[in-house]
């Protein structure tokens, strides 16, 4: 790319950005939304399911986001399946299997989801029942394994952590109205067979879309319980199925011993880091500034120091902070980045630095942190203490913490909270 | 008032407080979700069930965010839904595909909007937050739920994503402009 046109694109970019900016004008205005908040809460779709399940890659190959299931063992009625429609968030037991087919006449991969009150399992099974990825939690803690692209690995973290980053974490089910009301349904030609059996059970079958979508509802509550896809009306895409109210098998719930796999417990390795803030660790004065190193934590890219300084507590500002002896640096320098951990006395400071993938680095090293103050209280425009660099500190060190992912320790807020994966004293925003 | 009072007033039925939190956050709501679905009437559909969901669970906001990024992450909630729904029904057809055809694709902002289609999904996310709604980065990470420098590198490589697009691009906008014109 030369200049002149990377300057042409950037001028388009940011010109079109102004109109992009623009309001977008509304067909039914604010009204709705100053309704919707004057009102008194109500279920977001009153014959909906809400399934606490984290949506991992299971979910997301599954691409089944309206799921409907089977009644195979014949053991749901529709009285109870009233009283599912209308239960609460995890006041329900479910089992959905879905095939994915993708137009192979055996499923390419199959996935289950088991959900009992607060607890909850995944699988996902590749090449005819190879474990890729499953989850299990119990509303307290949830262990994950995934076997990877690269290498496989399992961790422990605390229920509700965003561990991936795709954090839609609630899936639902509609009764087959809702796709009735679907503008894409609603255009295409719908079909209805009543009294079809199924397994034994007798339902209503909805054929969509030509045929591409078909659903197959209890007569009752208008569940769907099963709902297959077919590509062009023809080939079988997918086949999703679940039975409700179920018995749950209790050994899918267990968190498994997986040969070769060590799952990092996230939640005791952050207790480990955040009881080291209530030591005061290894102290250094430079230039009358404190610095309290309290602790060193490594992953396979970067080197992350902890630490706090009597200079300028709570800015993270400064252009120059960390060097780590022996590490194979990718950046010269390290920089502080904001966290979600807890501070005691004084802000936890986060200095960072990158080093090449996967390049161990010995023990014990040297570390030197930039030392910072306040330059003789002067303040600038903006009211701040102008800053002075004083030296550096420097600390003999022979511990780290190892951890598969550091942002999985420091940095993964707890979903709808901003905080960390262990809960943080400190509020932030 | 400080966004948690504010919460605390529309959870306990405040009408006023719930009036002023709607008049605020419709509009970036409503273009947040336009601006990633390309729909004008899915789009309000998706802001309208953003505020259900902020109406159910303002009563339990923390104060843990501003509630500008936690009105956005229900957005991007709802939005994702929508999108892995649509994933599935464009399984069957693919004619949902543009409805900006015509005089539109030659209003401003068309090209740029075409042209953030074809970003991968998380790069167009944190453009779209960064960008067009112009949060700061560290709320576009708490938005998207990742590390700041993770949203940093997002939009960076959105950006260049872009210029690699529209290399050339101005002198096809004239040619188009000309055209529509005679």
């Amino acid at each position: 790319m030369n200049y002149n046109n990377q300057q042409s694109s950037d001028e388009i970019i940011d010109r079109e950005l102004q109109a992009l900016r623009e309001p977008v004008e509304s067909m039914h205005g604010v009204g709705d939304a100053i309704r919707t908040m004057q009102e008194t809460p109500k279920s977001k779709r009153t014959l909906n399911l809400r399934w606490p399940i984290g949506i991992g890659s299971v979910a997301v190959a599954a691409s089944a986001i309206i799921l409907v299931g089977s009644l195979s063992t014949g053991k749901a009625y529709a009285g109870e399946l009233h009283a599912i429609s209308a239960a609460q968030l995890g006041q329900h037991t479910m089992i959905m299997k879905c095939a994915n087919f993708v137009g192979h006449e055996t499923p390419e991969w199959t996935t289950e989801w088991y959900l009992d009150h607060q607890r909850h399992a995944s699988f996902e099974y590749r090449d005819h029942g190879r474990l890729q990825y499953m989850e299990v939690g119990d509303g307290t803690r949830r262990f994950t394994y995934s076997a990877g692209s690269t290498s496989p690995s399992g961790y422990v973290v605390k229920e509700q952590a965003l561990i991936d980053e795709d954090t839609s974490s609630l899936m639902t089910i509609g009764t087959v109205d809702s796709y009735l009301k679907d503008d894409f349904f609603k255009a295409r030609k719908i079909e209805k067979q009543t009294n079809v059996d199924l397994n034994g059970r007798t339902c209503d079958l909805y054929l969509l879309a030509n045929g591409c979508y078909r659903i197959w509802v209890d007569q009752a509550t208008r569940l769907p319980i099963q709902r297959e896809v077919y590509s062009k009306g023809v080939t079988l895409w997918e086949r999703d199925t679940y039975e409700y109210p179920a018995t749950m098998p209790e050994d899918k719930f267990k968190e498994p011993t997986i040969p070769g796999i060590t799952a990092f417990d996230y939640i005791a390795a952050r207790k480990t880091v955040t009881d080291s803030f209530t030591q005061p660790g290894q102290v250094q004065t430079v230039g009358g500034v404190t610095i309290s190193l309290k602790a060193m934590v490594k992953d396979e890219n970067q080197i992350v120091a902890l630490w706090t300084t009597s200079g300028l507590d709570g800015r993270t500002d400064f252009a120059v902070n960390l060097q780590v002896e022996g590490a194979q640096n990718q950046d010269k320098l390290g920089e502080v980045v904001e966290s979600n951990l807890p501070s005691v006395d004084r802000t936890i400071l986060n200095a960072r630095l990158r080093v090449i993938y996967g390049q161990p680095f010995k023990l014990p090293t040297t570390v030197k942190i930039a030392v910072w103050s306040g330059d003789n209280g002067k303040l600038d425009k903006n009211g701040k203490p102008v800053k002075k660099f004083v030296g550096w500190a420097t600390f003999a060190v022979d511990q780290v913490i190892d951890a598969p992912h550091i942002e999985n320790l420091l940095h993964r807020p707890v979903q709808g909270t901003g905080e960390g994966i262990a809960l943080n004293t400190k509020k932030k925003g | 008032m400080t966004d948690k009072e504010l919460a605390k007033k529309i959870g306990q039925g405040d009408a006023e407080a719930a009036e002023a939190f709607a008049r605020e956050h419709y509009p970036a709501v409503l273009r947040l979700a336009f601006r990633l679905c390309g729909h004008r009437e899915q789009a309000e559909d998706i802001a309208q069930e953003t505020f259900l969901v902020a109406r159910q669970k303002i009563g339990s906001f923390r104060g843990g965010s501003s509630l500008r990024t936690w009105i956005h992450r229900i957005t991007l909630n709802e939005y994702r839904q929508w999108r892995r729904k649509r994933q599935t029904l464009s399984l069957i057809d693919h004619d949902l595909a543009n409805h900006d055809a015509g005089i539109n694709a030659f209003e401003t902002g068309h090209v740029l909007a075409n042209a953030m289609k074809n970003l991968p999904e998380k790069q167009r996310e944190a453009f779209v937050l960064f960008e067009v709604e112009q949060l700061p980065m560290n709320e576009v990470a708490q938005v998207l739920g990742v590390p700041t420098g993770t949203a940093k590198a997002r939009v960076f490589y959105a950006r260049q994503n872009l210029r690699q697009q529209l290399e050339g691009r101005s002198e096809v906008i004239k040619d188009e402009l000309q055209q529509s014109t005679i």
